[in-house]
Parts: structure tokens; C-alpha cells; sequence
């Protein structure tokens, strides 16, 4: 997915949770966060994995 | 921003990258390629996503012999800090084998200590990860040393705050008492534990055995006990620490979170899976299954002494302790392991305001020249210590079988308990018929006209007087007989009235149980 889509995105998800028109959020600057190495290793080995929560 | 700003952050942002490398992109392959994870995945997958906080992520070794200088790592192959597990605060140490083997030197261990130190002071669960080739002979006694003080602080904390040992790679030597120490083991399948390794077993006796064989997790969580719990791999190894940590409190000051489940009451079906012939075995976990909340068993050493079932569960929402014979195995009769394992259980129960509940159906100690040999009256004697000395609640069920010392020896009211329930095929007495009547009838069985017609009377007799729970009912042994349908409800209630019990022993150090 193209960066500007990814940002698009964004900007339309948090417009829709602050309840505010998409025009009205100004982007100043951003981070890309990159997958952990834990996130790398799951994927690249295709393991299925669920973080057991309380309760389950 | 000035330029010394700039080049201190590229300066610290230098040795953050130099710290995350840890050994290097080739060793982390290497684990990797063996099926692990590295210390800093380890502790990701730990706890609660994005809440670990790394300490002392720059400590270096200070020694500088046999080229330590040059081999010496941040860091010093161990990654510690704390975060949340189930939103509760918890604090961990996690050996990295890419730096040095994970060895253990003078930082190491210091940093290990600092953080279950703030575990002490923050009343919160140690959890440690190991996976280390063992000391760092480089730096000689400094490394003994330093597994001292580890030692000396599990023992300090021990029945202050949980503490949880996890094998996930090599724990060689004196690295295996540190886990032995502390409350709970989980190995992975590919870790080892041995206090000398197949090289110098083989050197020393000349016996040739696999690392698997003498020190691996099956060995250890079905014939030594070490191990408590045995996972796969380690993604399912740390979850299975995170499903333990969500029964106990975060320390002994405290009681276990309730933790809402689905309360359900399957006891209409315990007649179906407790046959009333006393000879006839059944899966007491079935038993458990349908008192407790749904799926909320948790097993401990479930293939160690597996005439003893014990575990963890939750009664409407309540963390709750079980003990319960396994007539499946050995007819469910007490020896040593079962004991000893029961006996570890029940303490830990009650360091932690962890409520018992004992399921009942015990034959005897089991007899023989094996087990006398080899001490049962010392570890059966644990298990009374243990059931008298622990001051939470407890409720007993005699399912069936209650004879002679080994009923006595499963939380019986005399050593304790606060309240017994029977079922209406309860037997409580001495021994069983058989042997019972083989004993007291012996004089009038031999001189009786027909001996098998005597016998038979004297069976019935023994068996009208004294094989059903009322005797001890009238004597107040019994605190109520019940149907099994009114199980799950009766327990209920009786630990929520004792929920304010308190009951203290008298002033000592500590007791002296029979070790």
C-alpha cells in the first residue's frame, strides 16, 4: 500500500473518532513504526500466535 | 538545536543500536534457526504488547582477562526490566545466549539481582528467563558469586512474591538451583537442566546418556519434578506463564484478582463419573471440570505423581487451590512423590491467601519395602505439615475412600480443615473391609464351621458399621453429608463464608517441616 494511501487512512480514522470533518485535521508530521522483530519472526515463519489475555 | 546536542544523540542513538544488535544478526539467526526466540522477543512476548521497560540496558562486564575486553557486550548477555501482565506490574530477567552463551558474570548477576530487588520493593511476581551456558569462567569468582546473591535473594523473596523460573535453552551447574529455588519451572521442549552435563557424567561414572535423557523437560516434569510445566516452544511457554500469573496475587499481602468467567454447575453428572464400586477407577479431573468455572483448570505437574492431581482454578470468578487423589493411577494411594508434590502445592497455596480445596478418594499410603526405603513416613509426614500449618480456607470432599493415615493426611478436620462434605458413598474408616475383617475376624474366621459363610457375615457387619460417611458424621468429622448435585453449590458457599477467616499461628522463625 502506497504511503499517501496509508496516511489517508489515518487521517480519515481518527477524523471519525474525534467526531471532527476530515478537512479540520492537519497531518504535521509522522512516524513510521516498523514491526518489532517478534512481529518479523511470527510472520516470516508463519506461526500462528495469540497472546493469551485473562480469561480466555 | 546546537551541534553538541546533535552529536550527543547521535552518540546515544549509536549505543542503543549497538545494544539492540545484541550478539549480532548472525547469532540471533542461529537462535532463531534452532526454533528460539532472543532475549528482548522473549520478553515482548512476556507481557502486556508495548509495556516493557528495559533497565540497565549499558551495563558492561568490568573484567578484562582472557580477552574479555575485547569479547565483553552492553548489556552483559541479559535483558531485564519490568511491565505489565494483565495489567499488573511484574518484573523479569531474560538471559541472552547471543552475547557470550548468556554466561553469568559480576554485571550479569548484578543486574539480575537489581531487578528482583525492585520486584521485592514493588510487591510484584519475579519472572526469570534462562538460557545460558552457565558461569563465566573468564571472571572466576566473581561469577559464583554473583549466583549467590541470586540465590540468596529467590530465597529471601520466596513466599513474599511469586516467582517463576523459565527454561528455555541450557541451565547447566550451580544455574539450576536459582530456578529450584523459586516458586514454579516451565521448560521448553528443546531445554535442559542438569547439574553436571553428559560430558562429565560420561568422565566421572562412564555412563553415556543424551542431554534429553539426563536433564530434559521430559524427564523433568515426569520423573524428577523439577519441572512444573512443559511447553512446546516458547511463544506457548510465555503464554502458559501468563495464564499461571492470572491466578495469583502479586504478592503475599494480597489476594488473587477475580477474574469473571462462566460460572457453571455440572454436578448433576458427578454420580455418573464417580462409580459407587469403590474398586472402579475414574478421571478425577472430570470431577474437577464440573465443579469449577468453565475451563478454568490449570494443571500443575500434571505428568509428576500423577496419582495426585493438584491445580489451579476459579470458583465463581475465585482463584482456588485443588488437591484430589487420581484413582486412575496407583488407585489414587499416597507415596512419596505424591506427596511431596501435594505437600509443595499446599504451601504455596497458603503463602499466597490461595483457598484449598481437597477431592478425596484415597485407599492408603502405598505399601512396600520401596517405599519405606525411601522415606515416605518423612514425605508423607510433609503432607500433614503442610495441611496443618496452612492458615487459608479449606474445604474438604470425601468423595469415597477415606482410610486409615492417608485420610487423615488429606486435610481430614483434625489436621485443620473447616469444612468437610461427604458424599453418601463416602468410606471412612480404618481400612477397607477386606483387610479390616481379615485382621479383627481372623480368630473367629478359623474357628468357624465354614469360614467363608463367617467371613462373608463379618463383612457385612464391617461394612454396615463403619462403610458410609455417618459414623463420621456423628462424631463431627463430617460437617455434612450431601448429594453430588448440591457439590458445586455447598463449596461455594462454604468459601465464601470463610472469605474474612483468619487464623494465626503462634510466634516461631519458621516451622521445621521434615524436608
Amino acid at each position: 500500500m502506497e504511503l499517501e494511501q496509508v496516511l489517508v487512512m489515518a487521517v480519515a480514522a481518527i477524523a471519525e473518532e474525534n467526531g471532527v470533518d476530515v478537512d479540520h485535521v492537519v497531518v504535521r508530521s509522522f512516524k513510521e513504526v516498523s514491526k518489532s522483530s517478534l512481529e518479523q519472526y511470527i510472520e516470516d515463519n508463519k506461526i500462528f500466535y495469540h497472546k493469551y489475555q485473562l480469561g480466555e | 538545536m546546537d551541534q553538541q546536542w546533535q552529536s550527543s544523540i547521535v552518540s546515544l542513538n549509536n549505543r542503543r543500536e549497538t545494544v539492540a544488535a545484541a550478539g549480532g544478526e548472525d547469532r540471533i539467526a542461529k537462535q532463531h534457526s534452532s526454533g528460539k526466540l532472543t532475549a528482548r522477543e522473549r520478553m515482548e512476548a512476556l507481557f502486556d504488547d508495548g509495556t516493557f521497560v528495559e533497565l540497565n540496558d549499558m551495563i558492561m562486564s568490568r573484567s578484562t582477562d582472557f580477552g574479555m575486553d575485547k569479547k565483553k557486550k552492553p548489556g552483559d548477555g541479559v535483558v531485564t526490566g519490568y511491565g505489565y501482565i494483565h495489567g499488573r506490574i511484574a518484573f523479569a530477567s531474560s538471559q541472552d545466549f547471543t552475547i557470550g552463551g548468556g554466561s553469568l558474570g559480576e554485571a550479569q548477576a548484578m543486574k539480575i539481582c537489581r531487578a528482583m530487588d525492585k520486584a521485592m520493593e514493588m510487591k510484584a511476581p519475579f519472572i526469570s528467563i534462562n538460557d545460558s551456558g552457565g558461569a563465566r569462567i573468564e571472571e572466576g569468582i566473581d561469577s559464583l558469586t554473583g549466583y549467590a546473591d541470586i540465590f540468596y535473594r529467590n530465597t529471601i523473596a520466596s513466599g513474599v512474591i511469586p516467582q517463576i523460573s523459565v527454561i528455555m535453552g541450557p541451565c547447566a551447574g550451580g544455574a539450576c538451583y536459582s530456578p529450584a529455588i523459586t516458586d514454579y519451572i516451565f521448560m521448553t521442549d528443546y531445554s535442559q537442566m542438569y547439574i553436571t552435563g553428559p560430558a562429565v557424567v560420561k568422565s566421572v561414572t562412564g555412563e553415556v546418556i543424551s542431554s534429553a535423557d539426563l536433564g530434559g523437560a521430559g524427564v523433568h516434569s515426569s520423573t524428577s519434578g523439577v519441572a512444573h510445566f512443559v511447553y512446546p516452544d516458547d511463544l506457548s511457554c510465555l503464554n502458559g506463564v501468563r495464564r499461571l500469573l492470572g491466578y495469583l496475587p502479586q504478592s503475599n499481602e494480597e489476594l488473587p484478582m477475580n477474574v469473571p468467567g462462566v460460572s457453571k454447575d455440572d454436578s448433576s453428572v458427578l454420580a455418573e463419573i464417580v462409580p459407587a464400586d469403590s474398586k472402579k477407577s475414574y478421571d478425577v479431573r472430570k470431577v474437577i471440570d464440573s465443579i469449577v468455572d468453565e475451563n478454568s483448570f490449570f494443571e500443575v505437574q500434571e505428568s509428576f505423581a500423577r496419582n495426585i492431581v493438584v491445580g489451579f482454578a476459579r470458583l465463581d470468578g475465585e482463584t482456588v487451590g485443588i488437591v484430589a487423589n487420581q484413582s486412575l493411577y496407583m488407585a489414587g494411594s499416597l507415596e512419596i512423590n505424591s506427596s511431596d508434590k501435594a505437600s509443595r502445592f499446599i504451601r504455596f497455596c497458603d503463602c499466597f491467601n490461595i483457598p484449598l480445596l481437597t477431592l478425596v478418594d484415597v485407599p492408603a499410603f502405598l505399601p512396600g519395602s520401596q517405599q519405606e526405603h525411601g522415606g515416605i513416613i518423612r514425605h508423607g509426614a510433609k503432607l500433614l505439615y503442610a495441611y496443618s500449618e496452612a492458615t487459608v480456607p479449606k474445604v474438604s470432599l470425601i468423595m469415597r475412600k477415606a482410610y486409615g493415615g492417608a485420610y487423615i493426611a488429606m486435610n481430614s478436620k483434625g489436621t485443620g480443615a473447616d469444612i468437610v462434605y461427604a458424599w453418601p458413598i463416602a468410606e471412612i474408616a480404618v481400612m477397607g473391609a477386606s483387610g479390616a475383617v481379615s485382621i479383627i475376624g481372623k480368630k473367629d474366621i478359623e474357628k468357624a464351621e465354614d469360614p467363608a459363610a463367617k467371613k462373608e457375615e463379618l463383612l457385612n457387619a464391617y461394612n454396615d458399621k463403619f462403610m458410609n460417611p455417618y459414623i463420621a458424621a456423628e462424631h463431627g468429622y463430617v460437617d455434612e453429608v450431601i448429594l453430588p448435585e448440591e457439590t458445586r453449590q455447598k463449596i461455594s458457599a462454604a468459601f465464601n463464608m470463610l472469605k474474612t477467616k483468619e487464623r494465626d499461628l503462634p510466634y516461631k522463625k519458621h516451622g521445621n517441616i521434615p524436608l
